[in-house]
């Protein structure tokens, strides 16, 4: 009776052993969400990078959105209440009420909002139509977690069309589900944790970056022999 | 095993957020309101009357004030369709100004504290520069401000000591407006207040400087009092630029040892020869000298009006670069 009237904690794990950077994800939210892609503008990114210490390198890709922070810095910046959370704890914006200081955009520490200009509310408009876009004044946008989706019970369009399932979502309050049980477990973590945000976004370091070494003597040997057979 | 940790790697990446018009209205904001703390502490705290000069000043701080307050708000998106022909648009900023705590019960935003503090400290210090109207040069030729002035005259004091503490408030709020960016280290700083609430009075002195300088009076006890005046706001510049200085030491070396991503931000600023050679040295140090030799040799107090500009200007400068240095520290690799 009691986890019934619970609301869901949710919460999203990504597995950076398993992100391919195709870029679904983007291109689903992006859908999705009508983000300014014509502008370069996303609401989630998937960034690249190279690591290379010594001789070993490795490359991954790392994909990140708004980690909706428990502990919000971009809502106690906020001067006129745009930004609120909902009591599932999701982060939002109140476009109506944004005037655009970017007070939100400048205190948070993971680069998850952007503008959504003047400009491109006019080019949303005409790509989506007047009635259909759900940008429809100048503001501050970010992921919201997909919220029109998920309190219906569905997963966000990134989660649901990622090919690699490095994308998880679960709801911690379950902690029967294996993917709950990869952040209660301690094994996926969130960023920066020094900050105190308290994020609900949590990751699965890539293994591929604890490299051994590699005996590069060895690798010219093998090539030279292979030259002279 | 040699391997990376990838919980080690960081991103820094400039702010393109907040650029020059964010600093026009720190810079303004700090002035304006210590223009008129320290019009307000000569007149109530050391009991000084000279009521053209503080109330022309005050006056002038409002204004200060309030013309920075639009350079944040053209640095807004509402400004952008306003100017599309959304005119409304432009009265969401009354939100912020009349206080949406009170709709959402968030307290913390230090724009709408800012916004509050700038509003009464707006309302009182005009008030208070009225109340002095009449004994005002040029105000006191218009009938209707003097006769407002007088309804305010009872409650002069403590309309002086609530724009005091209000103006006080202003100088420090342009410090904690940035503070709350926790990825930002130059920012995100606890000495940035303090920092520029210095820097704010240091300006302010430089004002009074020109002010007695250049207005030295038309009767002689006005001239000896602004004589006084302008030698004690030089020795109290000389005070602050020395604490300044001893701010911004204290603000390196917190920002080398306390963070990864400071001790970037420290390298990078004190090796952009704009910020070493245009505030560290230009906008600080040769007004320092400038201002110690004027109030020691009676001869070169030409020098007083050239530090005071010096001092004006460094004073913009160091928000400029405090802002241009907001560099994100991101906790992923790039």
């Amino acid at each position: 009776m009691e986890n019934k009237n619970k609301l869901p904690n949710w919460a999203f794990v990504i597995d950076l052993n398993s992100c391919i950077g195709c870029n679904a994800c983007m291109a689903a939210c992006t859908q999705e969400n009508q983000t300014p892609y014509w502008a370069e503008k996303f609401r989630t990114k998937v960034e690249q990078a190279e690591l290379v210490k010594g001789d070993n390198v490795g490359r991954f890709f790392f994909p990140r959105l708004c980690m909706h922070c428990q502990n919000t810095p971009c809502y106690y910046a906020c001067p006129t209440g745009a930004t609120y959370k909902t009591p599932e704890g999701v982060v939002m914006v109140n476009q109506d009420l944004c005037i655009g200081c970017e007070a939100c955009v400048t205190a948070c520490p993971y680069d998850a909002r952007y503008r959504y200009d003047y400009e491109d509310v006019v080019k949303n408009k005409e790509l989506f139509g007047e009635e259909f876009s759900i940008h429809q004044v100048p503001h501050v946008d970010k992921c919201t977690f997909c919220y029109h989706r998920i309190t219906k019970g569905l997963e966000p369009a990134c989660v649901a069309t990622c090919p690699t399932d490095c994308r998880m979502w679960t709801d911690l309050n379950n902690p029967e589900d294996p993917v709950a049980q990869l952040v209660l477990s301690g094994r996926a973590k969130p960023l920066a944790e020094h900050l105190g945000t308290n994020p609900k976004v949590y990751y699965i370091a890539p293994s591929s970056t604890k490299v051994e070494p590699v005996d590069m003597e060895e690798v010219y040997s093998a090539e030279r022999g292979g030259k002279e057979e | 095993m040699v391997g990376i940790d990838f919980h080690q790697l960081l991103t820094f990446e400039p702010q393109h957020h907040w650029g020059v018009g964010v600093a026009i209205y720190l810079f303004l904001g700090g002035l304006g309101a210590a223009i008129g703390f320290l019009a307000t502490m000569y007149k109530h705290v050391f009991k000084k009357d000279d009521p053209s000069m503080f109330s022309w000043s005050m006056l002038l701080g409002v204004l200060l004030v309030n013309f920075g307050g639009i350079f944040l708000v053209l640095d807004m998106f509402v400004w952008e369709s306003f100017l599309h022909g959304h005119i409304f648009e432009i009265f969401k900023v009354l939100l912020a100004l009349f206080g949406a705590a009170v709709f959402n019960g968030n307290f913390h935003p230090w724009i709408q504290i800012g916004a509050n503090l700038i509003m009464w400290f707006s309302i009182l210090g005009l008030l208070w520069a009225l109340s002095m109207a009449d004994r005002t040069a040029l105000l006191n030729k218009i009938g209707f401000v003097v006769k407002i002035g007088n309804i305010f005259k009872p409650i002069q004091g403590l309309l002086g000591w609530l724009t005091m503490f209000s103006a006080l408030g202003v100088m420090a709020y342009t410090g904690f407006l940035l503070s709350v960016a926790p990825s930002i280290p130059a920012w995100s700083h606890p000495l940035l207040p303090v920092l520029f609430l210095i820097s704010a009075l240091s300006t302010g002195t430089a004002w009074y400087m020109l002010w007695t300088y250049f207005a030295r009076g038309k009767d002689e006890q006005t001239k000896e009092l602004r004589e006084h005046i302008g030698h004690q706001v030089e020795w109290a510049d000389i005070a602050l630029i020395g604490l300044e200085l001893l701010a911004i030491g204290a603000y390196f070396n917190y920002l080398y040892y306390a963070y990864a991503g400071g001790k970037y931000v420290f390298h990078h600023m004190l090796s952009d020869m704009g910020f070493v050679g245009g505030f560290l040295f230009l906008g600080l140090i040769i007004p320092w000298i400038l201002e110690f030799i004027a109030a020691k040799v009676h001869s070169l107090r030409i020098l007083v009006p050239l530090a005071a500009l010096l001092v004006l200007f460094g004073g913009f400068l160091l928000r400029y670069y405090i802002l241009h240095y907001g560099i994100y520290t991101y906790p992923w690799p790039s």
